[in-house]
């Protein structure tokens, strides 16, 4: 399918419109964009179906599938044969070794709690000791279920923005695999993926020490505007005194550009909506001063677009620029 | 229970999650109430694990799954002779290989398809959507009840549809196809 970048942004008049919140202009608006391409009026066709389906009776039944699971895996358990001789010693030695193992299991179960992201989501949890956490996508945390007494200690795989919540006497430490971060009470990012060769640490308020696990004597102070880099390869902390408002975008959809290359601008769009960007090849010495602010990714796309004379295709979850390139300036 | 005997179940579970939401609401098309359903939905599962080990775990299972679903809800309803005097007990005479009948699932299977991913939606869009959906709200009386702006339920509604539009992909496809066989046939 070779949809147009307009795919993108009717989601919200094609909403209220089956909603019908439409007002007179974004009726005909919405005409003339089914007109305009024959892939409009197909989405739109799609649209319609998802609307009135989404909203048939049938679904106001609620169905729990873990509850209806739970129903059947009883009625299916007791209704296994019955073992005899020497076979019913074993099962029940089986059962005991079960019961054993389930234990250990769940006394282990019962100490972590763990939040996680998936591909496309980005979430926000608030500690136990009020401190609150935004994951970014594919991300996760885990902590002990006695978070906040007597220790803040979490892990950290992925990337996280920290507000923290002060408390000198409790020092707040986020273990990443490589890195160990030591807070008292700031706000901050820390992006700690596993297939990036740096460990990157962005302090917004308040300061926090950056070590790696190896040595954690030797830690390197980062304060608010400063970035932290922890470099994998050599575990050596580098400091970048310009905060990168792109670098958690994701959360405050804030992005500025300055004279920067289309691959770079690609980087971090794919960082902040959770898409893939692929570039052709004569794109990537374009370059771009221009910054968003709370923009959603279809407006992004127009700004690049028009800017850059770029062509923009919509593939699934990846974005397409193509386009004559730029001239060296 | 031995490693074969867990795989098996792993797979049971599997077919159970995927296609029990969709099921359910397929035999409620027929019997019109959700607890039998249920029961029904239940029942074949229950068949299916009892001949496990004669069961082909890798041959695709969803026209099997809806054939038996409807089957048994057929003979519910002629055993429950009170079920005849609804509206759809017509419908009693769909065969099996007939297009209304694989539209019917497809549809179904659309409609589970959407409920999971309502119930996955954020607590607060989920409320905006079904308060909207399912009861009829307009956008201003979302907001007045929940105390936000009229733009806020906007982008919750909207947003909900993107996240539906998104998980459904493979499915609205389908029903495309569906609907251009039957403007074919008119």
């Amino acid at each position: 399918m070779n949809n147009n970048t307009e795919h993108i942004e009717p989601v919200e008049l094609l909403t209220k419109y089956f909603a019908g919140e439409t007002s007179e202009a974004e009726n005909t608006q919405l005409a003339e964009w089914r007109k305009a391409m024959p892939e409009n009026e197909e989405e739109y066709i799609r649209f319609e179906k998802l609307w009135n389906y989404s909203g048939s009776d049938a679904l106001k039944s609620e169905i729990n599938i873990d509850k209806e699971w739970n129903y059947l895996n009883s009625k299916i358990s007791g209704k296994e044969k019955p073992v005899f001789g020497v076979g019913r010693i074993i099962a029940i030695a089986a059962s005991i070794l079960l019961i054993i193992s389930l234990g250990i299991v769940g006394i282990r179960s019962t100490q972590y709690i763990s939040q996680k992201t998936g591909n496309t989501e980005t979430a926000e949890y608030i500690l136990p000791d009020g401190s609150i956490i935004n994951l970014n996508a594919n991300s996760k945390i885990t902590y002990n279920k006695k978070f906040g007494e007597g220790s803040r200690k979490l892990k950290l795989q992925g990337e996280a923005f920290f507000n923290v919540t002060p408390n000198k006497e409790v020092p707040f430490v986020i273990s990443t695999r490589q890195a160990s971060i030591e807070v008292v009470g700031t706000k901050f990012n820390v992006k700690a993926y596993k297939h990036q060769a740096e460990v990157k640490v962005t302090v917004t308020s308040g300061k926090v020490n950056l070590s790696s696990r190896k040595e954690p004597r030797v830690k390197t102070l980062i304060i608010a505007g400063e970035t932290g880099n922890l470099k994998k390869e050599n575990l050596s902390v580098e400091k970048i005194e310009l905060e990168n408002i792109n670098d958690y975008a994701w959360k405050t959809l804030e992005m500025s550009f300055n004279n920067a290359d289309l691959p770079e601008v690609a980087d971090v769009l794919e960082n902040t909506y959770h898409i893939s960007v692929q570039l052709e090849e004569k794109l990537k010495n374009c370059r771009i001063t221009v910054s968003f602010e709370n923009q959603d990714l279809a407006d992004v796309l127009k700004v690049l677009k028009s800017t850059l004379g770029l062509k923009i295709q919509v593939e699934n979850n990846t974005i397409i620029l193509s386009g004559s390139g730029c001239i060296q300036e | 229970m031995t490693q074969d005997e867990h795989i098996q179940k792993k797979k049971f579970e599997e077919l159970f999650r995927e296609h029990f939401t969709g099921l359910c609401y397929f035999a409620q098309k027929y019997l019109g109430d959700l607890d039998s359903s249920k029961e029904i939905v239940h029942s074949v599962f229950i068949k299916i694990w009892e001949s496990r080990n004669d069961f082909d775990w890798e041959k695709p299972a969803k026209s099997y799954l809806f054939t038996s679903v409807y089957n048994r809800s057929m003979n519910f309803i002629r055993d429950n002779k009170k079920f005849v005097s609804s509206d759809d007990a017509e419908t009693g005479n769909l065969t099996v290989e007939s297009s209304e009948f694989t539209d019917s699932m497809e549809i179904s299977e659309l409609e589970g398809k959407i409920k999971e991913s309502i119930l996955k939606l954020p607590e607060k869009c989920r409320e905006i959507f079904e308060l909207n959906r399912f009861e009829g709200k307009k956008y201003s009386e979302i907001a007045e009840k929940l105390g936000i702006s009229i733009k806020t339920v906007e982008n919750q509604m909207s947003k909900a549809l993107k996240v539906l539009r998104t998980d459904l992909k493979d499915y609205l496809y389908i029903f495309i196809l569906i609907l251009l066989k039957n403007k074919n046939l008119l």
